[in-house]
C-alpha cells in the first residue's frame, strides 16, 4: 500500500483530528479535573475542621490542652493534613505536626466560639493542609479522567476508521484496482457489491461500466473505418505504384512532392536522385520541352483544368528520343498547397509511327525529296503566309534534258542514280529552309524563300547548272553529263497564287527547253503568245 | 413582715413562677453580685476563682433534679443532657472534674451555708441568713 493510497490518507486526517481533539479536550478536562479534585480535598479539610470544631471549642473554652492535643493529634492522623494547633487566648494549647511558620503554606482556619455563648470567640483552629498530596491526588485523578477520555477518543476514531475503511475506501479502492486492470476493449466490466447497490459507490461503477461500453463501441467503429481506410488505400496504393503511366506531384516552381515506379522508369531518374533534388525543379531534369510543360502547368492552375501536349523528355542521348503524353491537372489540397498532378505515358512508338505516316505521304521514296502533294501544300502555305507587298520569292520549274535517253538506254536504275544525284545536288545548292521537291519523273520544283532580287535568283540558278557540269557515273565505268532546264517565276509579280506560279514557271522552263537547253530563264509574259 | 409577706406572695406564685432560680453563695463571701458570665464561667469550669481571685466551689444537684434542667437551661441554653456531654467530653480528656453533685436543694444551702467558698443555686424560696444571693435567673417563661 503507497502512501499515497486514499485509506491511508483518511487514516491519518481521522489519526489526527482524533489526536488533536483528544489533546484539546484532554487539556481542557485534565485542568478541569485537577481544579475539582483539589477543591475537593480543600472542602474535605474544611469538613474535617468543622467535625471537631465543637470539641475545639471546648477545649478552647476551658483552656484545657489535653482536650486540643487530643483535637489536633486527632486531625494530623488525616494525611491531607500535615499540621494542626488551637489557639486561645493568644496562645497555642494544642499542636501537632508542621506548623505554618516552617511548612510555609497556607492554613485553613476557623473560629472557635464560646460553646455557651455565641457571641464570645474564645480561639482558633488552624489546620496545615498537605499541599502536595492534595496535588499530588487531583493530578491522579486528572491523569486518570484524562487517559479514560483519551482511550474513548481513540476506540471511537477507530471505530470511525474501520467503518470508513469498511463502507468506503476499501470499495472505492477496489472499484480502483479493477478499473486499472481493465484495458478498454477487453469487454470486461467492474462489477460492485449489492451492498453499494443504491448508494454513490454503485452509481459511479454503473457510470463508469456505460462508459466504458460507449468507449468498447467507439473503438470498433473506429477499427472498423480504419480497416475500410486500409484496404482502400491498398487498392489506390496498388494503382498508383502499378500504374504502367507515370504519377506525379509537383508544386507549382517544379519541385516534386511525390512520384510512382512508373515515372521513375520513364524518366530514368533514381528515386534517391530526386528525393535529393525535392526542392530543385524536376521540370527542367525531365522534359526536354521543359518550357512548354511549365506554360502547361500555368495554364492548368489559371484555367484549372487539365492540360494535355505530347512533351520530349531527356534521354541520355539526343538521338534516342522519347515522346510521353503528359496531361497537368491542378491538384490543390490542404497539406500540400498548390500542386499539380502530372499523368504521362510513353507514346514514343506513337510519334515514330505518325512520323513515318507524314513522310509516306510526303516524301518522294526514291529521293527523299518532298512530293508533289507536299510542294504544292508548302508553296499554298508559304503564298498564305507571305504577304504581297512585303517581301518575294521565286519558284523554279526543273526538268532534266536527256533523260529519257539514258533512261531508255542505260536502265531504270541509272535513271534512279541521275534522279538521286541531281536530287542530293539540287539540296546542296539551296538553304535548308528552301524547299526541294521531285514533282514527278525528271521533274523538280524548287521553292526559294526570301529569294531577294533577280540577280541573286540567277546567281541560284547558275550555279545549280554548273553544279550539273560534274560526270555521273550512270554505270560502272561509265560517265555521263546531265543538263537541265531551269524556268524561273517570281511571286508575286508572276502569279499571286500556287497554280499561276507553276504554270508560269512551266512556261519559262519550256522556252529553256525550245531554244537552247542547259539554261535557265524567268518568265516573261510578253512571250505568252509565242507558246 | 414585708419580707414575709413578699415571701408568702412568691410562694404563692411559685408554681407558676418556679423557673426562678437564685445563685447563692456564703454569706461571708465578700462578693455581692455576679454578672451572667462569671456564673456560666465557673460553672462550666472556665474559671475556678471568684471575681475577687477567692477560690471557688460549685455544687451541683442530681442529675435529673428538674431545678436542675431548669438552672443549666435557663444559665446556658443547653439542656441537661448537652452539659452533661460537655462535661464528659473534658472529663475524658483528664484533669478537669464536673461540680460536685448533692442530692437536695437542703443539702445544697447547708453546704453553702458552711463552705465560704462554695456557690449554688435553688429554687427561689425563703433561705437562712448565713447564705446571699450573687444573681438571680428569671426563666423567661
Amino acid at each position: 500500500m503507497n502512501i499515497k493510497s486514499l485509506h491511508i490518507k483518511v487514516s491519518l486526517s481521522v489519526a489526527a483530528a482524533a489526536l488533536f481533539v483528544v489533546m484539546l479536550s484532554s487539556q481542557f478536562f485534565y485542568k478541569s479535573s485537577y481544579e475539582s479534585s483539589f477543591s475537593d480535598s480543600e472542602r474535605s479539610v474544611q469538613q474535617l475542621l468543622e467535625t471537631v470544631q465543637t470539641t475545639a471549642a471546648i477545649a478552647a473554652y476551658v483552656g484545657n490542652r489535653e482536650l486540643a492535643q487530643q483535637v489536633v493529634t486527632g486531625l494530623t492522623q488525616n494525611d491531607i493534613v500535615v499540621g494542626a494547633q488551637i489557639i486561645a487566648n493568644n496562645e497555642i494549647i494544642g499542636q501537632d505536626g508542621k506548623t505554618s511558620s516552617d511548612a510555609k503554606q497556607t492554613l485553613i482556619s476557623i473560629p472557635l466560639i464560646a460553646p455557651f455563648d455565641d457571641k464570645e470567640k474564645v480561639g482558633q483552629l488552624a489546620v496545615t493542609p498537605n499541599i502536595a498530596l492534595i496535588a499530588l491526588r487531583a493530578r491522579d485523578s486528572a491523569m486518570a479522567t484524562t487517559i479514560g477520555l483519551a482511550a474513548q477518543g481513540a476506540v471511537v476514531a477507530l471505530l470511525v476508521l474501520i467503518l470508513v475503511y469498511w463502507m468506503m475506501t476499501r470499495p472505492l479502492s477496489y472499484l480502483s484496482g479493477n478499473l486499472h486492470r481493465i484495458t478498454p476493449g477487453d469487454g470486461k466490466r467492474l462489477d460492485v457489491n449489492s451492498l453499494h447497490r443504491g448508494d454513490e459507490i454503485g452509481l459511479l461503477a454503473g457510470d463508469i461500466n456505460a462508459l466504458l461500453h460507449t468507449v468498447e463501441k467507439m473503438l470498433e467503429e473506429e477499427r472498423q473505418l480504419r480497416h475500410r481506410v486500409e484496404l482502400l488505400e491498398t487498392r489506390f496504393r496498388g494503382i498508383f505504384e502499378d500504374s504502367s503511366a507515370g504519377i506525379f506531384l509537383v508544386r507549382e516552381l517544379g519541385a516534386l512532392v511525390t512520384a510512382n515506379p512508373a515515372f521513375f522508369r520513364l524518366t530514368g531518374l533514381a528515386e534517391q536522385q530526386s528525393a535529393n533534388v525535392a526542392n530543385n525543379d524536376i521540370i527542367a531534369r525531365v522534359f526536354l520541352d521543359h518550357e512548354q510543360a511549365r506554360a502547361l502547368i500555368q495554364l492548368a492552375l489559371a484555367s484549372q483544368l487539365p492540360q494535355a501536349a505530347d512533351l520530349r523528355i531527356r534521354t541520355g542521348s539526343e538521338v534516342n528520343l522519347r515522346w510521353v503524353h503528359c496531361i497537368f491537372s491542378p491538384a490543390d489540397n490542404e497539406q500540400q498547397g498548390t500542386t499539380v498532378e502530372g499523368v504521362m505515358y510513353d507514346v514514343t512508338q506513337r510519334k515514330f509511327s505518325e512520323e513515318r505516316i507524314r513522310e509516306l505521304a510526303e516524301k518522294d521514296s526514291l529521293t527523299g525529296l518532298s512530293n508533289r502533294q507536299a510542294a504544292e501544300s508548302a508553296l499554298v502555305e508559304l503564298i498564305h503566309q507571305t504577304p504581297i507587298n512585303s517581301s518575294e520569292f521565286a519558284v523554279m520549274m526543273i526538268d532534266l534534258d536527256r533523260f529519257k535517253f539514258i533512261n531508255d538506254t542505260y536502265g531504270h536504275d541509272a535513271g534512279d542514280k541521275v534522279l538521286v544525284t541531281v536530287a542530293t545536288r539540287l539540296r546542296k545548292m539551296v538553304r535548308d529552309s528552301d524547299i526541294v521537291a521531285r514533282l514527278g519523273g525528271d521533274e523538280f520544283l524548287l521553292i526559294l524563300n526570301h529569294a531577294g532580287n533577280i540577280g541573286m535568283i540567277e546567281r541560284i540558278a547558275q550555279k545549280i547548272l554548273d553544279a550539273q557540269q560534274a560526270p555521273i557515273e550512270v554505270q560502272p565505268g561509265l560517265m555521263e553529263k546531265i543538263g537541265m532546264s531551269i524556268g524561273i517565276a517570281l511571286y508575286p509579280q508572276h502569279g499571286d497564287n500556287s497554280l499561276s506560279l507553276r504554270k508560269h514557271a512551266d512556261q519559262a522552263m519550256y522556252s529553256v527547253k525550245r531554244e537552247s537547253k542547259n539554261n535557265y530563264a524567268i518568265y516573261n509574259p510578253d512571250e505568252k503568245a509565242t507558246t | 413582715m414585708m419580707k414575709l409577706l413578699i415571701s408568702i406572695i412568691l410562694l404563692g406564685f411559685s408554681n407558676l413562677l418556679q423557673a426562678d432560680t437564685l445563685v447563692i453563695v456564703n454569706a461571708q463571701n465578700p462578693i455581692s453580685r455576679m454578672e451572667h458570665k462569671q456564673v456560666v464561667d465557673l460553672f462550666m469550669g472556665r474559671s475556678s476563682v471568684f471575681p475577687d481571685r477567692q477560690p471557688a466551689q460549685t455544687l451541683d444537684l442530681k442529675a435529673g433534679t428538674p431545678v436542675r434542667a431548669s438552672f443549666y437551661k435557663t444559665l446556658t441554653g443547653k439542656s441537661e443532657a448537652q452539659v452533661d456531654a460537655y462535661w464528659a467530653t473534658l472529663v475524658f480528656a483528664g484533669r478537669m472534674s464536673p461540680p460536685k453533685q448533692l442530692t437536695d436543694e437542703q443539702q445544697v444551702i447547708a453546704e453553702v451555708a458552711a463552705n465560704p467558698s462554695a456557690i449554688a443555686y435553688v429554687n427561689r424560696q425563703p433561705l437562712p441568713a448565713s447564705v446571699k444571693i450573687v444573681m438571680e435567673l428569671n426563666t423567661p417563661e
